[in-house]
């Protein structure tokens, strides 16, 4: 009769440890592109002082270099630029514009800047402005949906006019968009662009498709001086926060962002890394399902839910300080045209009580879950998995709702699954990575989120609607932006639309010698700047 | 060799399927008396004791949301063992059904139910279970129900080979001479006697039930927060698996200790039904 003895069982046992000991700091030892890091630790010990190379681990994946349909991109890593930047205290830079204004009729006027050369010592004219926005825009409808151009004139050389479909206050703020770069269009004959050419410090070198690794050289001729490092070589696609952590702690790669949650204080004590923690134009928020429908088409429920959340306990134990408490509206501090005068919902589950009970939802069974009518206040937050701190988040919201008397359900799905379900009763997602400034404009997260005829939750109000209208249709700054202000006062405090959580901060960890980076808020999720180096 | 010449005291001789026997006896323990023996509400949300380290007052931490990771890992316990309970009892009496239907009555029956089964077969289950999670949601439910979908077609075989065999015994022909119904011939003769391997399956099959949980769970498909569930406890440990290995280690241990008892177990059974081994003993 065969006959596992004990020993056997051990000797099983210790083999699953070593074994699973060996796989553990495989992960650790084996590189995600080990040329790339061979080439480092050459260059590194060869000749430090001439040759700059910053190797950069990044989340996502980049699919294509075509700039039509990887602009953001290409704009974060500075191959290329738009006819106006954004500034990190949200300005509007003039850089291949010059300048620009509305002559009428719907038209802006661009005057170019006339020092502006693409990688290839061409001048920029406004012929290629006039080729990249069309040629981006019939690439990628999202894009075309966003400017509301309805076409673009070249008047002379270093002028062009872009005529929006109705008059657009907004448009210079959307010129500013990552996807809306200027490139020289050199597309082959199959339609695509696999040598981007643009104006920016950095020139493109290759993209290795089967590791997804970007290399980019310095663009010596850059008009305001070429940048100090050599060389930048981007590896894409490393998605798992543990395995980009590892990486930079090892030095295999020598900046990197969002490592797991937890970890902030084990790499903030380590010598040999920078931890960078900065505001993102990003946030967490409850939106519900469907604001005309029971139960939210009453304000004070909303109202109710939105006092009965403990913002400052989420902040500190579940976003672990990479975030700050925001009561009311999803516009970062800061920004220009953000309503600073907003009461906003501090935490207070009296008063949330109170405001159910108005509302006529009561506790009749003494079973703790409010109820109306025979029905009980049973809801379901649903959120997505790919954004660590969201589960924990919706689990929070969960026991904070349970205090008011709602009781609900978390579901945990695909983005595009959730959005099925908005017509469930009393359906709420837990939202992050709401961001507000995609396009460096107040129109971007106020029509998105407020306008009748762009959210998505049914909000309908008629007051919001003709001031967005008007912040469409004047040019005067300071109008413009009371308009908004005087939106954000009524989608939070009069209406409480949305219940918005906190301001996403974002976290760089690089090696210690790279200096002078400089995080900038506005863009999606980070960028490099020219004067960036290595010590 | 039949149903009830399976002895206790057989197994209890064998060390391993002994060790695997006392490890599913504390389990199963634990699984019913969950309620009793953990220390904590496993649901109860306490932020400022979020990703405490293993001290004696939480034996093993707290998770990030400050929860009692013993008394989650306790009701962990209860939730896989309930689940894969439901499911082998699932599949195991439906594939039973199936493979004696098809075993005992032939022809075309018999070829229509195993060509299906044939063509089921040539998928991997755990890729069919997630095809059917993504077609119907996450959720307890519907993992019980991806997992029978696709978990009886091995039962179903066995107890169709066993049929096979056993119909042509003359106690069946006795049993048919003298009039006994077809019904009362497969219920009395045949289920009794191809049990013994169906009992070797199902206790093999329990591990690979609480792996196939586990997964998916792990994979976000499963149990959903904040049901205690051993995978889903995996998934939520992996963000801080480098500074709260607690989270991860826990359950993970688990999974392999319980999916290994009952390996032990079931290889323990196969030996004694084993007719093969009987004349060595």
């Amino acid at each position: 009769m065969k006959k596992i003895n004990f020993t056997g069982v051990f000797v099983i046992l210790i083999l699953a440890v070593l074994i699973s000991c060996v796989a553990f700091s495989g992960c650790t030892e084996s590189p995600d592109a080990p040329d790339t890091s061979e080439n480092n630790v050459e260059k590194g010990n060869s000749d430090k002082n001439t040759q700059q190379e910053l190797i950069i681990g990044h989340p996502w994946n980049l699919k294509s270099v075509d700039p039509g349909l990887s602009g953001s991109n290409l704009n974060n890593f500075r191959v290329s630029e738009g006819l106006i930047s954004i500034s990190p205290d949200y300005k509007l830079l003039p850089t291949i514009a010059d300048s620009w204004e509305y002559v009428e009729n719907s038209t802006w006027r661009f005057y170019l800047n006339k020092n502006v050369e693409f990688h290839d010592g061409s001048k920029v004219t406004a012929n290629d402005v006039k080729t990249a926005l069309d040629r981006s825009m019939k690439l990628n409808p999202e894009l075309q949906g966003r400017l509301n151009i309805k076409e673009l004139k070249v008047v002379d050389d270093s002028t062009v006019d872009i005529i929006t479909n109705t008059v657009d206050a907004s448009l210079p703020g959307k010129m500013a968009y990552g996807a809306a770069g200027i490139y020289k269009n050199n597309e082959g004959p199959e339609g695509t662009i696999s040598t981007p050419i643009g104006t920016g410090p950095f020139k493109f070198v290759s993209y290795d498709k089967a590791t997804d690794t970007l290399k980019l050289a310095k663009n010596e001729n850059y008009r305001d001086g070429a940048p100090k490092l050599d060389s930048v070589v981007i590896i894409f696609g490393i998605g798992e926060p543990n395995t980009r952590e590892m990486a930079v702690e090892k030095g295999e790669i020598d900046f990197t962002t969002e490592p797991t949650l937890g970890s902030t204080k084990r790499l903030e004590s380590d010598k040999n890394l920078n931890v960078i923690i900065h505001p993102l134009c990003q946030g967490y928020k409850l939106k519900f399902g469907d604001v005309s429908k029971a139960p939210y088409d009453d304000v004070r429920v909303r109202k109710a839910i939105a006092y009965a959340i403990d913002r400052q306990k989420i902040v500190d134990n579940i976003l672990l300080g990479r975030a700050i408490v925001s009561n009311g509206i999803g516009i970062t501090p800061g920004i220009e045209w953000r309503n600073n005068n907003l009461t906003g919902y501090a935490y207070d589950v009296q008063k949330a009580k109170g405001l159910l009970e108005e509302a006529g939802w009561k506790d009749t069974d003494g079973d703790g879950i409010v109820d109306k009518e025979g029905q009980k206040f049973k809801i379901t937050l649903y959120t997505w998995p790919q954004r660590p701190a969201l589960p924990p988040l919706a689990q929070a919201t969960q026991s904070m709702l349970k205090d008011i008397g709602i009781d609900s359900e978390v579901r945990i799905m695909e983005w595009d699954a959730i959005s099925d379900r908005k017509n469930e009763w009393g359906m709420i997602t837990v939202a992050g990575g709401d961001a507000c400034m995609m396009i460096p404009d107040p129109s971007y997260y106020i029509e998105g989120n407020f306008y009748s005829e762009k959210n998505d939750y049914n909000y309908r109000n008629p007051n919001v609607d003709a001031l967005i209208m008007k912040g469409r249709t004047i040019f005067d700054k300071e109008e413009r932006y009371d308009a908004y202000r005087e939106v954000q006062r009524i989608v939070c405090d009069e209406d409480c639309a949305q219940v918005h959580i906190a301001y996403h901060y974002h976290m760089v960890v690089t090696d210690k010698n790279v200096k002078n980076y400089i995080p900038n808020p506005a863009h999606h999720d980070y960028s490099i700047n020219k004067d960036m180096y290595i010590e | 060799m039949r149903f009830r010449d399976i002895r206790l005291d057989d197994l209890l001789r064998n060390k391993a399927s002994f060790l695997g026997l006392v490890i599913i006896g504390i389990l199963a323990f634990t699984a019913i008396a969950a309620d009793f023996i953990a220390p904590y509400d496993p649901n109860k949300i306490e932020l400022d004791e979020k990703l405490k380290p293993p001290s004696s007052e939480h034996i093993f931490g707290t998770d990030q949301l400050g929860r009692d990771q013993l008394s989650r890992v306790i009701h962990g316990t209860q939730t896989t063992f309930k689940l894969s309970l439901i499911i082998v009892t699932i599949t195991a009496s439906f594939g039973v059904f199936i493979g004696i239907t098809a075993g005992y009555f032939g022809g075309f029956i018999d070829e229509i139910l195993m060509r299906l089964i044939d063509v089921l077969l040539a998928f991997p289950s755990i890729i069919l279970a997630l095809v059917i999670i993504g077609s119907l949601g996450p959720g307890i439910l519907n993992t019980v129900i991806a997992i029978s979908l696709v978990g009886w077609l091995y039962y179903a075989r066995v107890a169709r080979a066993s049929t096979l065999s056993i119909k042509e015994k003359e106690y069946i022909e006795g049993a048919r001479a003298m009039g006994c119904s077809e019904m009362y011939i497969c219920t009395h003769y045949i289920l009794p006697n191809c049990l013994p391997p169906i009992i070797v399956l199902v206790t093999l099959n329990m591990g690979g039930v609480i792996l196939t949980i586990a997964s998916l769970g792990f994979l976000g498909l499963g149990a959903q927060p904040p049901t205690p569930e051993w995978g889903t406890m995996l998934n939520e440990g992996r963000e801080f698996l480098r500074d709260c290995p607690w989270l991860s280690v826990v359950p993970g241990a688990l999974i392999m200790i319980s999916v290994l008892a009952f390996n032990f177990i079931g290889d323990g059974l196969r030996d004694i039904l084993d007719p093969r081994q009987q004349v060595i003993k």
